[in-house]
């Protein structure tokens, strides 16, 4: 069913303006020593459903909409660096956060109500984040982790007072590639939302990607954890410019009110709007904000 | 869909039902009358519906028009194959008024062709949230074809029988429900509630595990192979067919073939990338499954591809 899942989109003029190459298949771009590529497909089968939740370590669910073949990669040629967005690491840091299960709106009234139900049949509570609330924020990785050691650079996060230059993403320069990959989605059984999406977009100065987990409980709280990664491009291709800024916000719903957030309702429909919403309050609701920088090893 | 004469009873209802095939939205007095007919055919309908077979047993739809269009076509039009529907019509698509509308029409046209159960979105409190309210007043500028609609879901059955041995429903079993009369005797002429034995109809899935489970979020039923080969054999029947939960194949088998779970929305959302399956039984009860795909469409995006925007 490829017809479903169309490459990302790119703007072969400007690109070539740019000095920039698209990759086979149209599945991503190559400008100045970065390449950038996406994968899209259908979500999980169901047998290899079964595989995963025994590699989460026999979990009792996954998402239902769980887009485990796609991915967005990002690759650093001169140091063989690779950031890269997956649904298999978010749901490992997932199951490593593992916080405890929230409680829907009506769940008081409904265990009152079969409280002779549940003793009877001795129905047994199932006790794991139905949420899938991941902090992840990015996997960064040596080009060849396993075999060869030579060609690995490690690199971390470094914390930074440096934020991302806003202005160069407002500028109107043209947007050379751009995607927007589903990770994972829940529709909780009806009970809201929980969605993990990446979007990305390469412009002739920098590349810039958004990870956002989006969560909305009805009647009980949102959560919106964002990160946002930046690449800075160089003329001189082997250097290494990336900041990312890590965002979370979040609340149940009478706190929001209570701190002068829009109440529950179209302020929280989406992740968009309810981005909007959440950054107009600020600090209302953030819960954590810090910026990094990517720091291959050996660099100054 | 039939030869209308001049003087055919059905003349307004068969043009309804053309009108919505081509998937224009009725008027909104037409709609009234409508579910004022259908509420009359529904009301006497048991809880426990009895089904004849041959019968094509299907899942969700969830408003996407064009794919409830690609299944009459694989599986035949009504009333030339008779259909069994485990809800979940309205919600998440961007055509749940014309997906409901069409159902109901087909309904009353051909009331022992086809049969519609309740699905947990066939409801006033699940569809301000997830779309067909939204919709309505769309397409309306009012809430009054919600408000029709959702009135008559009240009276739509809980789950059907066909033959005495297939058991079919939108969600699941129910501990305080072990037999076909406990269910005969709820009544369902009301708002799905938040708990109790008519909710969990419409809500539990099954599970791995053995038993009676509950979910993590503090409120709905999961149940195990041993209930599901209790329930079948404490009530003659041979399976629980199903819907309620997206699955990849658009068929799932659990619990040793005692559930299966059916969902007839292809692609859903429009960019799962599942398929798409109904089931028929035929004359001598056996059972096959029929996969679909999207069919190509117009006027309407098939796959949510965005336009590249300058997010920040």
């Amino acid at each position: 069913m490829s017809r479903h899942f169309p490459a990302g989109r790119i703007d072969a003029a400007e690109l070539a303006t740019a000095g920039g190459t698209a990759l086979p298949d149209g599945k991503g771009v190559s400008l100045y020593g970065w390449q950038v590529e996406t994968a899209k497909s259908a979500i999980l089968s169901d047998a290899r459903s079964d595989e995963v939740r025994r590699s989460l370590g026999n979990v009792l669910n996954v998402p239902e909409q769980l887009f485990y073949d796609n991915h967005l990669r990002l690759k650093h040629l001169a140091s063989g660096l690779v950031l890269d967005f997956s649904a298999q690491d978010a749901l490992r840091c997932w199951r490593e956060l593992d916080l405890p299960p929230v409680q829907v709106g009506h769940a008081e009234q409904w265990t009152q109500a079969r409280h002779q139900d549940i003793k009877q049949h001795m129905a047994v509570t199932l006790n794991y984040d139905w949420t899938y609330t991941t902090p992840y924020s990015g996997t960064v990785q040596p080009e060849a982790a396993k075999g060869s050691s030579a060609s690995g650079k490690a690199a971390t996060w470094e914390q930074s007072t440096e934020a991302i230059d806003k202005a160069l993403l407002l500028s109107r320069d043209p947007i050379l590639f751009y995607d927007e990959v589903p990770l994972y989605e829940s529709e909780l059984d009806d009970n809201g939302v929980s969605s993990l999406i990446v979007k990305v977009r390469v412009m002739p100065k920098c590349w810039f990607v958004l990870l956002r987990f989006w969560l909305r409980v009805d009647g009980v709280l949102v959560r919106l954890w964002e990160t946002r990664v930046c690449g800075r491009f160089h003329p001189d291709s082997a250097s290494l410019d990336v900041t990312r800024e890590i965002r979370r916000s979040e609340g149940t719903f009478a706190e929001l009110r209570r701190d002068g957030a829009p109440a529950e309702g179209p302020a929280y429909a989406d992740a968009d709007v309810a981005s909007e919403a959440l950054q107009a309050v600020a600090p209302t609701g953030v819960s954590l904000f810090q910026i990094e920088k990517l720091v291959a090893s050996g660099q100054p | 869909m039939g030869a209308p004469g001049v003087d055919s009873p059905w003349k307004d209802l068969d043009r309804q039902i053309d009108q919505l095939m081509k998937c224009s939205p009725l008027p909104e007095a037409e709609v009234k009358a409508l579910c004022d007919k259908a509420r009359e055919v529904l009301t006497e309908e048991s809880n426990v519906q009895p089904v004849k077979c041959p019968v094509t047993i299907c899942g969700d739809i969830h408003g996407q028009f064009q794919d409830l269009l690609e299944l009459f076509r694989i599986g035949g039009n009504c009333p030339d194959t008779n259909y069994l529907f485990m809800g979940d019509y309205v919600d998440r698509g961007y055509h749940s008024v014309e997906t409901v509308s069409l159902l109901v029409a087909l309904k009353v046209r051909h009331r022992d062709r086809i049969t519609i159960l309740r699905g947990n979105h066939e409801s006033r409190q699940i569809t301000q949230v997830y779309g067909f309210y939204d919709e309505c007043l769309r397409k309306y500028g009012n809430a009054n074809v919600w408000k029709y609609f959702t009135d008559l879901f009240d009276y739509l059955p809980l789950t059907a029988l066909v033959e005495n041995q297939i058991f079919c429903l939108h969600g699941g079993l129910s501990p305080t429900l072990d037999t076909l009369d406990h269910i005969r005797a709820i009544d369902r002429r009301q708002e799905v509630p938040h708990e109790g034995p008519m909710c969990d109809l419409l809500w539990s899935d099954p599970d791995d595990r053995c038993g009676w489970g509950i979910s993590p979020r503090g409120a709905g039923y999961t149940f195990g192979q041993d209930i599901s080969e209790q329930f079948n054999a404490a009530n003659g029947l041979n399976l629980v067919a199903r819907a309620h939960q997206l699955v990849m194949e658009g068929h799932n088998w659990a619990h040793d073939q005692n559930v299966v779970t059916i969902f007839s929305a292809p692609n859903y959302c429009y960019r799962c990338g599942n398929m798409a399956a109904i089931m028929e039984v035929n004359e001598s009860m056996r059972k096959s499954f029929l996969q679909f795909e999207p069919a190509p469409r117009r006027g309407e995006p098939e796959v949510t591809r965005r336009t590249p925007d300058y997010f920040l």
